[in-house]
């Protein structure tokens, strides 16, 4: 049932055509805004870099996060998805996952081109891959905790970005401090593994919050 | 709260349900038992909480007073269709089927099964099409596919026939028999219900 659920996910999003790679555009889009306002320079972009990249992630994650659920809840799928004897938590995690295999991935994927726009040195790409790729995992689930309060909400995706945005925070200070220990030549695998001690916490957390979230909006 | 096994035929209960939304008595002390065998029909006006009830009874409202007594094996043996049909407008009629039908019953239906049923709802020509480019009506009929393919004791179907022409109608009128037939119970409602198909009906217009 969880790999079903993943499956479904992953295969309307292909076939939702473009829809499922507007998150990755902008990601794209908004990185490359900033050569254009700063200065297409190294000694101007290298030190900010980390930081554009993973502040434009967090951004493209909250706008995967609004539409883990806003198909399914206007479909009525998600009703279904209530009450099914199967637990709850493990289908949302399914479809968190899902839209990981959409958005995160191809996003972690393509951070090394962006990195090389911005100038940034290759001592940094690894400690960069290494956090987006667990980093996007923790923005989506908690966008999906987010995104579960809102789904009923005629305009909900901008009061997502109000409750979720704070709670993207540690992941981004983790996440781009990291690239900056490597890029100053001192140990950053530190920072990393707090990334991924959140991400084990949020990994039951978050879906568990979400399922509690649903039952109550879905009322 | 659950019906023990003292009362095996019993599938559903409700004592002294009350609710009231947006400070608007819809229904006070409705109680009724639906035994295995049984179709109750679920009549009222518009927005006289039909929906509201069917709701709280399958466990998705718990904005009401007093008690739905159900059976500890509930979840497993319960179709509930709500007025959104919860099919995947990009999918196509058996993806919707297959994932349908694993949701309630954890299990995938047999190929053949599927195909029978597509078969039997007039879809098979459709098959190969995402349900959203086809009409209202043979939406309907998707929505009800997992009817056939599961073995839920208990149905609560939110105004099944609506958008529904003759001959669906037909083949939804012979699913509710098949299903009252062999033992399993049926609420449902609609505005243009034949009222000898019932065995019990339940008027919302006599609990305000």
């Amino acid at each position: 049932m969880f790999l079903a659920t993943l499956a479904r996910e992953v295969r309307l999003g292909l076939r939702s055509g473009a829809d499922f790679m507007i998150p990755l555009i902008f990601f794209v889009m908004v990185v490359s805004l900033f050569p254009l306002g700063l200065a297409p320079t190294g000694e101007v972009l290298a030190p900010v870099a980390p930081g554009i990249i993973w502040t434009a992630a967090l951004l493209a994650c909250l706008l995967a996060s609004d539409r883990i659920f806003r198909r399914d809840y206007e479909e009525g799928m998600l009703e279904q998805m209530l009450l099914s004897d199967y637990p709850l938590l493990l289908l949302l995690l399914a479809k968190v996952y899902g839209q990981w295999l959409l958005t995160g991935l191809p996003l972690t994927l393509l951070a090394p081109l962006l990195a090389s726009l911005l100038f940034m040195p290759e001592a940094g790409l690894l400690p960069l891959l290494a956090g987006l790729f667990a980093g996007t995992q923790l923005l989506l689930l908690l966008g999906a905790t987010g995104a579960a309060l809102t789904v009923t909400l005629p305009k909900g995706s901008l009061l997502l970005a109000v409750i979720i945005l704070p709670l993207y925070a540690p992941p981004l200070i983790l996440g781009s401090l990291a690239v900056d220990a490597a890029l100053g030549g001192q140990p950053w695998s530190g920072y990393l593994l707090w990334q991924g001690a959140l991400l084990f916490a949020c990994l039951p957390l978050a879906p568990a919050a979400a399922a509690a979230g649903l039952r109550a909006t879905l009322e | 709260m659950n019906l023990t096994a003292e009362n095996p035929e019993r599938l559903l209960a409700a004592e002294a349900l009350s609710c009231e939304r947006s400070g608007r008595l819809l229904f006070s002390k409705l109680s009724f038992v639906l035994e295995a065998g049984q179709r109750l029909h679920l009549l009222g006006e518009n927005g006289s909480g039909k929906t509201t009830l069917l709701r709280a009874l399958a466990g998705l409202f718990s904005g009401y007073s007093g008690r739905v007594l159900r059976r500890p094996d509930f979840w497993q043996n319960c179709i509930y269709l709500g007025h959104a049909p919860g099919i995947t407008g990009a999918m196509t009629a058996s993806e919707n089927l297959n994932y349908a039908v694993q949701l309630n019953s954890g299990e995938r239906p047999a190929k053949e099964a599927v195909l029978q049923a597509l078969a039997r709802a007039g879809l098979a020509d459709f098959a190969r099409l995402p349900v959203r480019n086809l009409s209202a009506g043979q939406q309907k009929r998707v929505s009800l596919l997992p009817l056939m393919l599961t073995r839920a004791e208990l149905w609560v179907l939110d105004e099944p026939f609506s958008a529904m022409d003759g001959e669906g109608s037909q083949l939804l009128e012979s699913l509710l028999c098949e299903q009252q037939s062999r033992g399993g119970a049926v609420i449902l409602t609609g505005h243009n219900l034949q009222p000898e198909a019932a065995s019990a009906t339940l008027d919302l217009a006599g609990y305000c």
